[in-house]
């Protein structure tokens, strides 16, 4: 059952590792497009300036957001300030400077020309459509915007809901999970998400690799705790007739689910040293492929799941046989 | 003249069994009371259903519907914590297939009851009652060793050991010779009379009855005088 236990916890930790790599060098690509780590949502005028005081805040950047058609497109139309974390390059024209022009992303190929009219219908019900001209078409480099821009007093010349929002720049040292708990901490009446979560809501789809290694895992983790469950069972199934005698001379019960406990939990401790041993060597490896493994971070946060489940499924297994009616264990000669 | 108390009393005890396709009535609306210095001797055919009332009352196997009360108590109400305390400590189940742990040695079979009870110095009770039932030099055979009547005469001796106030003896001597086969039943006689305990025998030899207070015969699950 250890080797077992070894095998298992092994290759589940390994195998998390590399979706989580996948994931965090999909984040980091696309997060290169965009200069910014954080976004907070809401009522969140009021918070601008102790949003900047957090730790690790280095740029706070309020813009403007709109849902608007766009030719026959949803799309969220931006306006930025004057010292936007954005950069405003165009292959084409120039940046939106009047009230009435927009810059549209080269990446659209909405087959406008800049000069050209477009209409900007927002999704307010009875609301009217403006007319914009295109000043420019925006570049894909990093830190262009990929949404159709306008000014501010665009903006407010709309009929609809605008919402504002702030884009958080971190100084690279911070954690951003941590520092999204830090402004989220300031009011309920923000929202806020990272660069992870905005990558996870613009994703297309998980790549077809992604998706077998995840299922792969969950395969790993039932056949596991299957073959946990199995093994526990036969031990138990062994020592049918002993707790049946233990427990006719007064033992009682719980004394009898330390036993299997204990030995499980002890199976799971030598079965994820050996695990972690073989990890630190495997890690010597695959820093070459994956860049820098933290060895430690990574089995704490992928074990846990499997060995709080795999001491579920043995705590569950115990119960259930010295439950058992006493005539009943007496009568279990399988292994007497 | 005052009315003594039963120490065990079970009423309308029903307990059945599946075999393949059968259900088996193996006790119907069996009564029962058992009081202190009294040897009570149930006697009946093969399958009627002793064993199966002996489990009922010492808490090894709970009836379909019935009750069994040790004093004023319901013992199937009681926690499993203070059944398990009944039967470590005031009830003493001596087995017709001894049910003893094949990988211990014979004074750690009897050792194991008298620690479960929390008797001080187990070591040493072990070994009396041991010498009792005259296995005082086989303490450190294996029971799986043993003879079928020395194992069970280690099985009289852990279900002795803590002086129970109530005993139950599932053919006692079935794998006795003579000899031996007196030498328990003058222990259960001594415990009775002597120590006030009470004890319910199943069997089916008729000779132990001229021994018993009380017999009782038992067929196809009813109890009668």
């Amino acid at each position: 059952m250890i080797l077992a236990i070894f095998a298992a916890l092994t290759t589940y930790v390994v195998f998390g590792a590399v979706l989580d790599n996948a994931a965090t060098q999909a984040v980091q690509l696309w997060r290169s497009s965009t200069p910014y780590d954080i976004v907070v949502d809401g009522n969140v005028e009021r918070f601008s300036e102790s949003v900047l005081k957090r730790r690790g805040v280095v740029t706070v950047d309020a813009v403007q957001i709109c849902d608007v058609i766009l030719g026959s497109y949803n799309v969220t139309l931006l306006a930025l300030g004057e010292d936007s974390l954005f950069v405003l390059d165009c292959e084409e024209g120039k940046p939106p400077v009047g009230a009435n022009e927009i810059a549209i992303p080269a990446a659209w190929n909405l087959d406008v020309l800049v000069g050209n009219s477009i209409s900007v219908l927002p999704l307010t019900p009875g609301a009217e459509a403006s007319v914009f001209t295109v000043s420019g078409i925006l570049s894909g480099k990093q830190g262009v915007p990929q949404q159709p821009v306008v000014n501010m007093e665009a903006m407010r010349s709309f009929d609809s809901e605008i919402r504002n929002r702030l884009l958080v720049a971190l100084d690279g040292k911070v954690d951003i999970d941590a520092a999204a708990k830090s402004i989220a901490a300031l009011s309920r009446q923000i929202q806020v998400s990272t660069a992870a979560d905005q990558y996870a809501g613009v994703q297309q789809g998980t790549s077809i690799v992604e998706m077998l290694l995840g299922s792969m895992r969950l395969l790993i983790l039932v056949i596991a705790a299957s073959s946990m469950g199995v093994l526990v069972y036969l031990t138990q199934r062994e020592q049918a007739y002993q707790c049946g005698v233990l427990r006719a001379m007064g033992l009682r019960r719980t004394w009898l689910l330390a036993v299997p406990l204990a030995q499980g939990l002890i199976m799971f401790l030598v079965g994820s040293a050996l695990s972690y041993v073989a990890l630190i060597v495997w890690a010597r490896g695959a820093n070459r492929l994956l860049g820098t493994v933290d060895v430690t971070s990574l089995f704490v946060s992928q074990a846990r799941t499997f060995i709080l489940f795999g001491l579920a499924v043995i705590a569950f297994s115990a119960w259930s046989f010295v439950s058992r009616p006493i005539t009943g264990l007496l009568r279990d000669v399988w292994g007497k | 003249m005052a009315q003594r108390e039963p120490v065990l009393t079970a009423r309308q005890i029903y307990r059945s069994y599946r075999l393949g396709e059968r259900n088996i009535q193996a006790l119907q609306g069996v009564d029962i009371e058992l009081y202190s210095g009294e040897l009570v001797v149930v006697l009946g055919p093969s399958g009627s259903g002793k064993s199966t009332l002996l489990h009922v009352l010492s808490g090894l196997e709970a009836p379909e519907s019935g009750e069994v009360f040790l004093g004023a108590e319901n013992i199937y109400e009681l926690s499993d914590r203070s059944l398990s305390h009944l039967r470590s400590q005031v009830f003493g189940f001596i087995f017709q297939s001894y049910n003893l742990i094949p990988s211990f040695t014979v004074q750690e079979n009897v050792e194991m009851q008298l620690r479960i009870a929390g008797v001080a110095d187990p070591v040493q009770r072990a070994r009396e009652m041991l010498h009792m039932v005259g296995l005082g030099e086989r303490l450190d055979h294996r029971s799986g060793q043993l003879s079928g009547g020395e194992q069970q005469r280690v099985g009289v001796a852990r279900a002795l050991s803590c002086n129970p106030k109530v005993i139950f003896a599932d053919e006692p001597t079935g794998n006795l010779d003579s000899q031996s086969g007196a030498e328990v039943m003058r222990l259960l006689s001594s415990l009775v009379r002597e120590q006030g305990a009470v004890c319910l025998m199943v069997t089916h030899n008729p000779a132990w009855a001229e021994l018993a207070d009380r017999v009782l015969y038992l067929r196809d699950g009813r109890l009668g005088a």
